[in-house]
């Protein structure tokens, strides 16, 4: 139905904006004719549904956002791109390093006091990535390496290409090397070395882990506790984990089912009658979920499950079918009840 | 100016002074203020939840390491929303460029790119049909049109604020807002009549 009415009084009177005497135009133009009350009455429905409706865009979560920008606030900072990826300015290498925030505009790294004699120390440009919960990388280093980067990771390399390839990870991450006998390449995790002899493997070491491990896809790899010698060397099929905190120790077991260690470069996640504290845990890396069993049944339980993470809004259904449980979510907190 | 606006210009400009002087806290009441409205005003234009928050964050920081040079008469709240809308313009331009250079991606540098990732489990706050439309029919609104009506319905920026950020006059604002009136009503009109 056309109405001859300019739409720039009409909307002004919708919005609120007429002046008395436009206000008094329109309803003596809609007066006039019974149907013009209707449009009237139609056209408010938009505009007050309009100033009320949101397109929904998932849950934000503003206090980790917070966190986000004071933990950046006194860092220099780059310009935004999708991955934080940024240059950092000192490492110390071969000793385990702590991040602490000095001046405004400095980030350095700092020693933590060790009783061994020190080893001596060269500082090295570095770069830098890390992916944030639930996001995942794709890096091509210069010389041909290729890495998949897991989420809530970080990994760093050194940005001068002709020297060592001593990388260093955070979290958990699968390499393809390029082989180059003349210049090693070793990634480090905690304190682990796993020094490539032509190979393709995964390794996981998030920090508060229990675990770090290793699983050999193709070639092989040599492990050492930091640089100490001796060596162990894994062949494909093998996963060695280290127990964090036991003295040197390093258990290998041979002809391993690797689907689990490397099935994160696809998007899923393999558990195999995992304590539901390490399955809580994956789902806060990928989803940023925050899950809290309310019954100590459940802190006991132990689960089987394979997910597609990227099948959102099906595990927290399907992890609480599994566990026989319900859960109430709350943004991004969610507590899980034993169904009774 | 109403006294709502008055109270809020009041505020803003106390945080201001503060914030200008390195007070976190009143940093933080500004980000607590205004960020979840800019993330949505960024996701209109980016489509996507991630690169709307990484990208008001950044806005942020930058507001933080300049705020030695404010001038803190400046109307903050136009400030930050002409930024989003900068910012998020850029990005679009950005990601367009991105997809035709990644075929000719030069051999011997590094290459980085983030790998597709999962949604997050959303509120689902289930919409009713007409608002469902209503989303539907305000993104199909020509660009500009859909900016001005965002910025007035969703932000609640005065027409005289909505020229200021998008650079426009104050009659072009009220004629926008007229056109997508006019479409709304159209397009919704199964739901209306």
């Amino acid at each position: 139905m056309e109405h001859d009415i300019d739409w720039l009084k009409l909307s002004d009177y919708v919005a609120d904006r007429a002046s008395p005497a436009l206000r008094a135009e329109i309803e003596d133009w809609v007066a006039a004719a019974p149907e013009r009350r209707q449009f009237v009455e139609s056209l408010r429905t938009v505009w007050e549904r309009a100033g009320v409706v949101r397109e929904p865009i998932g849950p934000i979560d503003r206090s980790v956002a917070w966190q986000s920008v004071a933990r950046r606030l006194q860092s220099t900072t780059g310009d935004g791109i999708p991955l934080r990826v940024r240059r950092t300015n000192w490492r110390t290498l071969g000793v385990a390093a702590a991040l602490v925030l000095g001046a405004i505009g400095v980030v350095k790294l700092m020693r933590v006091a060790r009783t061994d004699p020190a080893p001596t120390v060269a500082v090295q440009s570095m770069r830098e990535v890390r992916t944030e919960p639930g996001q995942r990388a794709s890096i091509q280093l210069v010389d041909g390496t290729r890495v998949v980067l897991g989420v809530d990771s970080r990994l760093q390399w050194p940005t001068d290409v002709t020297g060592a390839r001593d990388v260093y990870l955070e979290g958990e991450a699968y390499f393809d090397v390029q082989h180059d006998a003349t210049r090693p390449f070793r990634v480090h995790v905690g304190d682990v070395v796993a020094e490539d002899i032509g190979t393709a493997f995964a390794i996981r070491g998030y920090p508060g882990d229990a675990r770090i491990s290793v699983a050999i896809e193709s070639g092989s790899v040599a492990l050492a506790m930091s640089d100490r010698a001796p060596k162990t060397v894994l062949a494909a099929g093998d996963v060695a984990i280290r127990t964090t905190g036991t003295p040197g120790a390093i258990d290998v077991r041979h002809g391993a089912d690797l689907t689990s260690y490397l099935a994160f470069r696809e998007g899923r996640v393999v558990f195999d009658q995992a304590p539901l504290r390490d399955v809580l845990t994956e789902l806060t890396r990928w989803y940023g979920l925050n899950v809290i069993p309310m019954d100590s049944a459940l802190v006991r339980a132990r689960v089987t499950w394979t997910f597609e993470a990227d099948s959102t809004s099906a595990v927290l259904p399907t992890l609480a079918r599994i566990l026989d449980a319900r859960y109430e979510q709350h943004g991004r907190t969610v507590h899980l009840f034993v169904r009774r | 100016m109403s006294s709502s606006d008055q109270r809020r210009s009041a505020e803003l400009l106390d945080w201001l002074r503060r914030v200008r002087a390195g007070d976190v806290a009143a940093f933080e009441a500004l980000f607590t203020a205004y960020y979840e409205p800019l993330v949505r005003f960024a996701f209109g234009y980016v489509k996507g939840r991630e690169p709307a928050e990484e990208l008001v964050q950044d806005i942020f920081l930058a507001l933080w390491e300049q705020r030695a040079r404010w001038d803190v008469h400046e109307a903050v709240h136009t400030y930050l929303y002409t930024m989003t809308r900068n910012r998020s313009l850029n990005w679009l331009r950005r990601r367009a460029l991105e997809q035709r250079s990644m075929a000719d991606a030069e051999r011997g540098d590094t290459d980085i790119a983030a790998l597709p990732r999962p949604e997050h489990a959303d509120d689902s706050a289930r919409l009713a049909e007409l608002d469902r439309a209503l989303v539907a029919a305000v993104d199909r609104l020509p660009p500009r049109c859909r900016e001005a009506f965002v910025l007035s319905r969703q932000h609640h920026l005065t027409y005289a604020e909505i020229a200021r950020v998008m650079k426009i006059s104050e009659r072009t604002v009220q004629e926008q807002i007229a056109r997508a009136l006019r479409a709304l009503r159209a397009d919704l009109a199964p739901w209306l009549e």
